[in-house]
């Protein structure tokens, strides 16, 4: 056997296998997609699917990869699409909202620590979550009192001050802004009391 | 049981006719006052309480008014960014009433109608001065002070 022979032998032996990895790859799948190498997948088809809540990179800096842009995208009537320039066509997956990792939240709130401290579980807090935890926090705080007396127990129960507007003498209630984390990038809520005002010589 | 404490914001909230008494004097949550039309409502700051910045609340019932080239119907004068005396312009051929009340800035928060907050005005002849007590600390009429005139 010449040698040619035997490169044409191990060449063939070579494609034979990387034939049968493929097949039983794509037999392993129930849903029958196209196989597609796991380093060109997005993060929502790796798996296991990521908790909506966390990302697969929880422990490690987040960094972008400096990718080149892909160029226009083309949608097919299969659901598919396909970006000009690009040498793979992959599904439309269902958009899902990315948390990025940030350092100091931990699992667990008791009074005095971070509003958006992750829940127990380490789920995200819910608005009302965060408010209550702001609100026991403020009553532990120097300004516990700046909402009057009738407001002090409200406050340490975790509920938002009241007051009477004596314009209408309706109870107005405290509002507070920004009660997600990613809505101003972990930065604490904003309580404000209903009404705007113009100030005409600038903010104070 | 305990009462439950109450406080001066508290008092003229629940007091039907709007008022509270303290020592004597009347003391209200809002001044309401008429500019005439085309006239002008000067407001003079006379005292303010440094340790927290005090503002004054003006908003219109029925219109806009208009000070510094803004046109707005709620404007607040914030005493550390306004002039001694700030003028507002009735720019319309009606009458405009106005209601104006103390607020003040406390950690970051801007409050008004809450804590000891209350205003006790003083008529004088040719003017009006609102003496204010802000809803921190005690009840101190001299948080922020000032005299309103009218100008046709």
């Amino acid at each position: 056997m010449t040698n040619l022979e035997m490169l044409t032998l191990f060449g063939l032996a070579m494609f034979a296998l990387a034939l049968a990895a493929i097949l039983i790859d794509w037999i392993s799948r129930p849903n029958r997609r196209r196989f597609v190498p796991k380093i060109y997948r997005y993060p929502s088809e790796l798996d296991p699917p990521p908790d909506p809540t966390r990302t697969a990179w929880s422990d490690a800096n987040f960094v972008v990869p400096d990718n080149p842009p892909l160029g226009e995208p083309v949608h097919f009537s299969d659901g598919t699409t396909e970006w000009s320039g690009s040498a793979f066509r992959v599904p439309e997956a269902p958009e899902r909202p990315v948390v990025l990792p940030v350092p100091g939240r931990s699992e667990g709130w008791s009074p005095g620590q971070f509003v958006f401290n992750l829940t127990r579980s380490g789920g995200e807090p819910s608005p009302d979550v965060v408010s209550r935890r702001f609100w026991k926090n403020v009553s532990m705080s120097d300004h516990r009192g700046a909402f009057g007396l009738g407001n002090e127990t409200r406050v340490a129960e975790g509920k938002s001050p009241v007051r009477i507007n004596p314009r209408t003498g309706q109870e107005e209630f405290m509002k507070l802004v920004g009660t997600k984390f990613y809505d101003k990038a972990g930065q604490p809520p904003q309580a404000v009391w209903p009404g705007e005002a113009t100030d005409p010589f600038g903010s104070s | 049981m305990r009462e439950e404490a109450k406080d001066l914001a508290m008092e003229i909230g629940a007091s039907p006719d709007g008022e509270a008494h303290h020592q004597g004097h009347q003391v209200r949550a809002y001044f309401t006052i008429q500019i005439p039309p085309h006239a002008a409502l000067e407001i003079t700051q006379i005292r303010a309480n440094n340790a927290r910045t005090q503002g004054l609340v003006i908003a219109s019932n029925e219109g806009a008014m208009a000070i510094n080239s803004v046109a707005s119907e709620t404007l607040t004068l914030w005493a550390n960014t306004m002039p001694t005396t700030a003028v507002v312009t009735n720019p319309s051929d009606a009458v405009l009433t106005v209601d104006l009340w103390n607020c003040w800035r406390y950690g970051n928060i801007v409050h008004a109608w809450t804590g000891h907050a209350g205003i006790v005005v003083q008529q004088g002849e040719d003017r009006v001065t609102l003496q204010c007590s802000d809803g921190i600390g005690a009840i101190e009429f001299t948080d922020f002070v000032v005299d309103l005139t009218i100008d046709v």
